[in-house]
């Protein structure tokens, strides 16, 4: 079975769902329990019959989230509906985990109902957030595999002013997102060169508490950084 | 806030007492709305200290607003012409140019942050993290404003309790913010019914009322909080022989789960509850209530 309408889980699929994540956290060859998808018991409708194909393979994490909120779309106020991601984490679970060098941190895969804060760094979530909020501008953020948590995500997911910001994604994209002969993208800063984008993400966390950059120019913070920063404007692929 | 503080920016309180506080926010839980008053002379003083030239026409208020990664804007024009709901003269008025609603949110878990920006994008004023007071229905922010005190305690809808209704303390990462609430479930729509029928609010209110008692006083290192001290103060104030600190020094002293059900202390929470209900005239309430559904079921 490849194909599977949308569902979202209940509380007691959910409960289940965390279950089986913790005992495969224990044991890597816990099979996944793709029938927890179909269990009535586990899960509640949705609006319209919407398809979900769990063999669909996608070439990053930008491309997953472009589909998820293809799905997603017409569906009203899910932001916060922990069952529809959790739902969706298990339909594509043998692609999310574990993350290329054996990542398996509970919140990339649980959304923890009293740490709100954390679910910016769900592996489902957080890519559906960033592609329907910012469709294909969020390609800065997500280059990388889907069950690869990137290091732009990893800055970005620092502060919601942050990754709710398309001054801050434009100005991301300017000082280091380019695109190679094969038109692929990639990202150019690197973290043992200055003025990278864990710098950057430091650098803006302390202008925001003096600057309003959520609705400044991307002219305009480049003017408030310094030269470890611009110099990568000019470099290529 | 002095923490890198290029641009002279002033805070804005909000966690303060009425007269000294530059912002208030209330969540509606029922409507799924907020409303925002500003203190506008307190906030204008502050800021033209710091920024003698400034200019209020051109100078913007936003209102940001937080449920954990997701951030939403809201403006609030400028400081020339500020949108915010207004309260005098027992009249709560709302502000309609506000983009008020919360649909998108969990209104449960919502905080909002005030910015005040010039054209520079310099910010000149702002506030913390600042956690709303969470109500029924609007109205109820007019009995916060006419006792010039805060609540006894706040209501919440909650995804979280299994019962029907729950008490408990909200912000109880941080004794000197927590605050006792009265937790409705979210899946059961109590906390309306309660807006509609006084029976069910006299039931659930006066036991709620009682059960948050008890545990304030079982609270240590609690001096801090005024919404405790509220309570245990309007609680003392009902009680002529026994005083808050003679009790907690009793629980301290001896098996707490015990001393916290003593004839003595149970007879301190009667007299305390028969206060309540005698200040929000709960039982006329209920009488009252009762009579008019036997007028309408003989009807």
């Amino acid at each position: 079975m490849t194909k599977f309408i949308l569902k979202k889980f209940n509380e007691n699929g959910e409960k289940k769902f965390e279950e089986f994540f913790d005992r495969k956290l224990k044991n890597k060859k816990t099979p996944i329990p793709f029938k927890y998808l179909l269990d009535q018991n586990l899960t509640d409708s949705v609006d319209g019959e919407i398809e979900i194909d769990n063999s669909k393979k996608f070439k990053s994490a930008y491309e997953f989230g472009k589909y998820l909120d293809e799905k997603l779309k017409d569906l009203k106020n899910i932001r916060f509906e922990t069952g529809i991601f959790h739902w969706l984490t298990l339909v594509f679970f043998d692609q999310l985990f574990p993350g290329p060098s054996g990542g398996s941190q509970k919140i990339k895969y649980i959304l923890n109902k009293k740490s709100p804060s954390s679910w910016k760094k769900h592996l489902v979530r957080l890519r559906w957030e960033l592609y329907s909020q910012f469709k294909e501008k969020s390609i800065v953020y997500l280059t990388k595999e889907m069950n690869n948590w990137s290091d732009e995500e990893e800055s970005i997911s620092a502060s919601p002013t942050l990754n709710s910001s398309e001054t801050i994604l434009d100005l991301y994209t300017k000082l280091y997102l380019r695109y190679d002969n094969k038109k692929n993208p990639t990202i150019i800063s690197k973290r043992n060169i200055s003025g990278n984008h864990r710098e950057l993400t430091k650098e803006l966390s302390i202008y925001q508490l003096n600057f309003d950059i959520n609705r400044m120019s991307v002219e305009e913070l480049l003017n408030l950084l310094g030269p470890d920063f611009k110099k990568w404007i000019k470099q290529t692929a | 806030m002095g923490k890198f503080n290029y641009t002279n920016r002033v805070e804005l309180f909000w966690d303060i007492d009425d007269d000294q506080r530059d912002v208030f926010i209330a969540v509606s839980s029922l409507e799924r709305e907020f409303y925002i008053m500003l203190n506008l002379n307190l906030i204008l003083k502050k800021i033209r200290k710091n920024h003698p030239k400034l200019n209020e026409q051109t100078t913007k208020i936003y209102c940001e607003i937080y449920r954990g990664a997701f951030r939403k804007e809201v403006q609030l024009g400028t400081l020339k012409e500020p949108y915010h709901d207004s309260y005098s003269g027992n009249n709560f008025q709302v502000d309609d140019r506000i983009v008020r609603t919360l649909d998108e949110i969990d209104v449960n878990r919502v905080s909002f942050r005030i910015i005040i920006t010039n054209t520079n994008n310099q910010i000149l004023a702002s506030s913390n993290s600042i956690r709303p007071f969470f109500i029924g229905k609007k109205e109820e922010i007019k009995t916060i404003k006419q006792n010039k005190e805060l609540p006894l305690f706040a209501t919440k809808i909650s995804d979280e309790i299994q019962h029907p209704w729950d008490v408990g303390f909200e912000n109880d990462t941080d004794k000197s913010k927590m605050i006792p609430v009265i937790y409705f479930n979210a899946k059961l729509d109590i906390a309306s019914e309660c807006e509609t029928d006084d029976r069910l609010t006299v039931v659930i209110f006066s036991y709620a009322f009682k059960e948050l008692l008890r545990r304030c006083l079982l609270l240590s290192d609690v001096d801090e909080n005024k919404h405790i001290q509220e309570f245990l103060k309007f609680a003392e104030q009902a009680n002529t022989n026994l005083k808050v600190e003679e009790i907690q020094q009793q629980i301290a002293s001896t098996n707490e789960n015990e001393e916290i059900y003593s004839p003595e202390i149970e007879l301190f929470i009667d007299n305390a509850v028969a206060k309540y209900l005698e200040q929000f005239q709960l039982l006329k309430k209920y009488e009252n209530a009762r009579q008019n559904l036997n007028i309408q079921s003989e009807e």
